[in-house]
């Protein structure tokens, strides 16, 4: 009897819900335990489809209740769970716990000196390009998307091809648990190659870096290139430890509304 | 032209000059404040008053070694004095800095319009108690902030490095310095070249009420000193607020520097009135919203979108209402529309009235008075007949000038109040309580006033998204930028 | 004469409001300074526009006589200062006002409050019969209640009708209806309910009876012109406003001026088109006026009570 051969799966992009190839046409080979892998190298043209998707996927899933939004993070971290990846899917459902809680952390009334109910609330600030350190790995991945998803962001997660094999696992698993299409991108390739592009598109609200993941050089570059669009630039550099509340703030916008409150007679009445 | 039934409005009202005659005394020559003491410069140029014309002030220009001086000594504040003090010290600090203010109101309302040439009115009844009850209410966070951030530890910044624009400036230098100092930070800041009176007298007031030398440190100057400023190695904090240019300089400039940046830039806000809105008191919104200190507000209502069925009525109101607007002398009590801050500004705002007319829009300007013979003035305008691809809808004026759009339902309102690069500010008016919620929760802004427009408090954070800027100033989340979390 | 019919869509009740920016407009109103001349001006068209009132259970025939000889003249040395534009009495005393007003067409105009006032709880048959007297007497002008009531209770067709007959009743009088709007709620009543007065035939529409309070903010006040404006827009109609209760110092009656002169223009600026229903507000526009003309401020004893 001949000795079973392994399928090998064959990395793929994941972009707007569909497992596809890099429109350059070129890998990166990566050295794994099982032998050699080609990891899509993610060129300007899949960001830019990643960013469209990502756009048009963002206000329906910020509108989506906070609990179902809640439930799909859970998904995946049942999902993460069967694919061995524990400390993962235990990340996955810590954050899922605060997508119907962090409102009530981070929301204000503010008790102005007039007729008007005053508020600040979160909302979410777009779309998110979050690069993640490889030496994070799966943890690192899964942190950067549950902590942008579950602000209401949609994100395109950059990922080193050394990482491509937890990308992989990431992607399918994101693909079976219920994630509407264009919420989550997961975008293989040279780290400095594809923060070179995120750099040249203007529709991404903020970058978000996981670990250390880039170079000086490189990060200087991409906090330049962001101040034409006055993009912001957020941190995690623990990925060990999960976002805090305040952490994850910095991922929302707060809003502050004033509403119109009745008042009798329409005032003091000082005269 | 006049239909048959009009109000005979101009003329109702003749009312005599009324004056606000408070006596202010203006050094004939501004230099800095630093460490505590006000210090001589160079390179002078004048500040003048926009009213009139006349020079209030040669002033003094900070080169490169002024600002080292000057963030040095807060730096040394920091480390010696301001940073140990206990919080509550500090709060009392500025509690007292908070009632001089309040017992100095009218000076410095006064010379708030002779310098920016805002109305009295405004000054006074605004401005100047906006800002002293800015430095209240973080008076009272200084001993608080173990409890600003739940389960994480806080600590100050440092230096904080602060460039304000000359719109409201002292109001400005308070939302800058309240917070920053209520939380241990120490502050350079540099007024705007043409309003740098109301900085000076504040910083009277610290020298009368024991805040420590170092802690508030006054630079005057234009760009170059700004350029100094944020540049410095020492700050660790820089807050800009001004124009949305000159923030993308600045973010670039600071780039790998790791300094905390919060900007707040410039806006488009667009004023939404529905069909069922309260017509006569959104009109009044309305008017706030836009001839608020001569439009020259970066949340200003610049942008009218009625809903179309409503359009000509809305427009009768607003015009009838434009047309008791006193346009005239910043210090006489009745003005409600002062003076252009600068020559420069009113060619800005002239430029962008021609652009508009030769885009399409038809100019429709009324006020009560006639335009004064001598200084820089404008007249409350509307450009009428303007659609979203106008440069006039896109591009900020920062002027009496308001772009009217029109809408059909509620959907393309928000698109259209949606479709800019800004995100600062918005109203909504309608006394229909869902879609009031529905509309202001979906409006792509920091704040959005529910039928209001122009409202400021200090409980309240204010702040934009995207080109408007980032952080908040104000309430709760006006901490965040002044302090480090661990 | 002409009956308007109601209009069974109560359009009046369309009418929307919103409190705290009437609140807004109305504080700045109250920021305008008046000063010297228009000071001067305004101090003397304010007291040209008072309806002198007297409405006390205590009311005498001398009491009311001495009120109308006031109205004339009222500061004894000061023959050239301007008359008020009215008494106001209830119809008891209209035939003794007259007497000492002289006959129909003098400087001071006579009203009278029937209709039951204040409470207009009686058959509309005596509240006619009331108005009917009270102009046979000599009213050149009638202050009638609405029933608040009815109005709250949404039987607006009641109200509009009540109107309908007293201002029939009045004939040649001027009606002035007074919708009690410290009765009334919310600015949105208040809205509505001057719309339909107007719609009802008002010639001019007032705020209260001066026995309840809040009676004549600003805040109604602004309500009110704005109804007032809405009509005349649309139609033409000029209808005049009495705000009455409250306003007893020149300072809030100037700026009631002002509110006037900016919602309204220069057409309002008359006796003809706008009242205040006071009594004591007199005395003060007479000190001030006083104080601009001798430069000293008088003692209040300077000004007969009456």
């Amino acid at each position: 009897m001949t000795a079973r051969l392994a399928v090998w799966r064959t990395p793929k992009l994941y972009i707007g819900g569909q497992f596809v190839r890099s429109e350059s046409g070129q890998t990166v080979a990566v050295a794994t335990a099982e032998g050699i892998l080609h990891a899509c190298r993610g060129s300007r043209k899949d960001l830019r489809d990643a960013t469209e998707h990502a756009r048009a996927a963002q206000p329906k899933w910020a509108a989506r209740a906070a609990l179902n939004r809640g439930q799909i993070l859970y998904r995946l971290g049942e999902m993460l769970e069967g694919r061995g990846a524990g400390e993962a899917a235990d990340r996955a459902v810590h954050h899922a716990g605060w997508a119907d809680k962090v409102t009530a952390l981070l929301s204000t009334l503010n008790p102005v000196s007039a007729t008007y109910v005053n508020y600040t609330m979160i909302r979410p600030v777009g779309v998110i390009a979050a690069v993640v350190d490889p030496a994070t790995g799966m943890l690192g991945m899964v942190e950067a998307l549950a902590a942008a998803t579950v602000m209401g962001n949609s994100v395109l997660l950059l990922v080193a091809a050394e990482s491509v094999d937890d990308a992989t696992t990431l992607a399918e698993c994101i693909a079976t648990s219920d994630w509407p299409a264009g919420v989550v991108q997961i975008v293989t390739g040279t780290l400095s190659e594809l923060v070179g592009h995120v750099n040249g598109l203007d529709d991404i609200d903020t970058l978000l870096r996981v670990g250390t993941p880039l170079d000086a050089e490189v990060a200087l570059a991409a906090e330049q290139a962001g101040a034409r669009t006055i993009r912001r630039l957020v941190d995690l550099p623990n990925p060990s430890i999960p976002a805090t509340p305040e952490q994850l703030g910095r991922l929302a916008e707060a809003k502050t509304v004033w509403m119109s409150a009745y008042e009798p007679q329409g005032g003091a009445a000082s005269y | 032209m006049t239909p048959p039934h009009e109000l005979r409005l101009s003329g109702a009202l003749d009312l005599a000059p009324a004056p606000e005659r408070t006596p202010v005394h203006i050094p004939p020559r501004l230099g800095h404040f630093i460490d505590g003491a006000f210090v001589d410069g160079s390179d002078t140029f004048d500040t003048i008053n926009p009213a009139t014309g006349d020079v209030l002030a040669k002033v003094c220009a900070a080169g490169a070694e002024e600002v080292d001086a000057a963030v040095r000594a807060a730096d040394r504040a920091f480390r010696e004095v301001w940073g140990p003090m206990d919080g509550a010290a500090r709060g009392k600090v500025l509690y007292r800095i908070a009632r001089r203010m309040q017992e100095r109101s009218r000076e410095l309302a006064v010379l708030e319009s002779m310098d920016n040439g805002k109305p009295i009115r405004e000054s006074r009844d605004v401005d100047v108690p906006l800002a002293a009850n800015h430095f209240f209410y973080y008076a009272g966070w200084a001993d608080k902030l173990s409890y600003a951030v739940p389960g994480r530890t806080v600590r100050p910044l440092g230096v904080a490095a602060q460039v304000i624009p000359w719109n409201f400036p002292l109001l400005m230098m308070a939302w800058k310095l309240a917070p920053a100092l209520a939380m241990g930070n120490t502050v350079v800041i540099k007024p705007a070249e043409t309003t740098p009176l109301t900085a000076r007298l504040l910083c009277e007031v610290f020298q009368e009420v024991g805040l420590p030398p170092g802690v508030v440190n006054v630079v005057n100057g234009a760009g170059a000193t700004g350029g100094h400023l944020v540049g410095h190695p020492i700050p660790r904090k820089v807050a800009f607020t001004g124009s949305t240019g000159v923030g993308k300089r600045i973010l670039a400039s600071t780039a790998g520097s790791g300094k905390k940046v919060t900007l707040e830039l410039g806006g488009k806000g667009a004023n939404i009135v529905f069909a069922d809105a309260a017509l006569d008191q959104a009109v009044e919104g309305t008017i706030n919203g836009i001839f608020f200190n001569q439009g020259h507000v970066c949340c200003a209502g610049s942008r009218l979108l009625l809903e179309e069925s409503v359009a000509a009525d809305f427009l009768g109101r607003l015009q009838r209402r434009m047309s008791t607007l006193r346009v005239g002398d910043p210090l006489d009590k009745n003005t409600d529309v002062g003076a252009i801050n600068s020559e420069r500004q009113l060619k800005v705002i002239q430029h962008y009235v021609d652009v508009g007319r030769n885009e399409g829009a038809t100019v429709w300007q009324g006020s009560a008075t006639a335009l004064p013979k001598r200084g820089l003035f404008h007249l409350p305008t509307l450009l009428l007949d303007v659609d979203s691809t106008c440069t006039v809808a896109r591009e900020e004026i920062f002027g009496p000038v308001l772009s009217v759009l029109t809408f059909r339902t509620p959907d393309e309102a928000i698109k259209k109040a949606n479709d800019t690069e800004y995100g600062l500010s918005c109203g909504v008016w309608t006394e229909k309580t869902s879609k009031l919620f529905e509309v202001s929760h979906a409006l792509n802004c920091g704040v959005v006033w529910a039928n209001g427009y122009n409202l400021f408090d200090p409980a309240s954070p204010f702040g934009g998204v995207r080109h408007s800027g980032f952080g908040r100033e104000g309430g709760l989340a006006g901490l965040a930028p002044y302090l480090e979390v661990t | 004469m002409h009956r308007p019919s109601f209009p069974n869509d109560r359009p009046w009740r369309r009418a929307r409001v919103d409190n705290a920016m009437v609140a807004a407009r109305c504080a700045r109103v109250r920021t305008r300074s008046i000063k010297t001349e228009t000071k001067d001006h305004l101090l003397r068209l304010a007291l040209s526009m008072v309806d002198l009132t007297t409405l006390e259970g205590v009311d005498t025939t001398e009491r009311v006589e001495a009120l109308c000889r006031k109205a004339l003249r009222p500061l004894s040395d000061r023959p050239d200062w301007p008359s008020t534009a009215a008494v106001c009495v209830y119809p008891n005393h209209v035939a003794a006002a007259r007497r000492v007003l002289g006959p129909v067409g003098g400087p001071v105009k006579l009203a009278s409050v029937a209709t039951g006032f204040p409470a207009g709880q009686t058959p509309l048959a005596t509240r006619l019969r009331e108005v009917e007297q009270a102009v046979a007497d000599g009213a050149d002008e009638i202050d009638m209640v609405i029933d608040r009531g009815a109005f709250l209770a949404g039987r607006d067709a009641d109200v509009f009708h009540e109107i309908v007959e007293t201002k029939a009743a009045c004939g040649a009088a001027r009606l002035k209806v007074i919708l009690e709007t410290g009765e009334l709620g919310t600015l949105d009543n208040v809205a509505a309910a001057s719309r339909l007065a107007i719609l009802a035939g008002a010639d001019f529409i007032k705020t209260s009876t001066g026995k309840i309070q809040p009676a004549a903010t600003m805040e109604v006040g602004l309500v009110m012109l704005e109804a007032i404006r809405e009509t005349y827009l649309a139609t033409g109609v000029q209808i005049g406003m009495k705000p009455a209760g409250g306003i007893r110092a020149s300072k809030p009656a100037l700026h009631w001026l002002v509110l006037v002169a900016e919602t309204l223009g220069s057409d309002w600026m008359s006796p003809t088109w706008f009242r205040f229903g006071a009594s004591s507000l007199v005395n003060d526009l007479l000190r001030q006026l006083v104080r601009r003309d001798e430069g000293i401020y008088p003692s209040p004893r300077r000004f007969s009570v009456d």
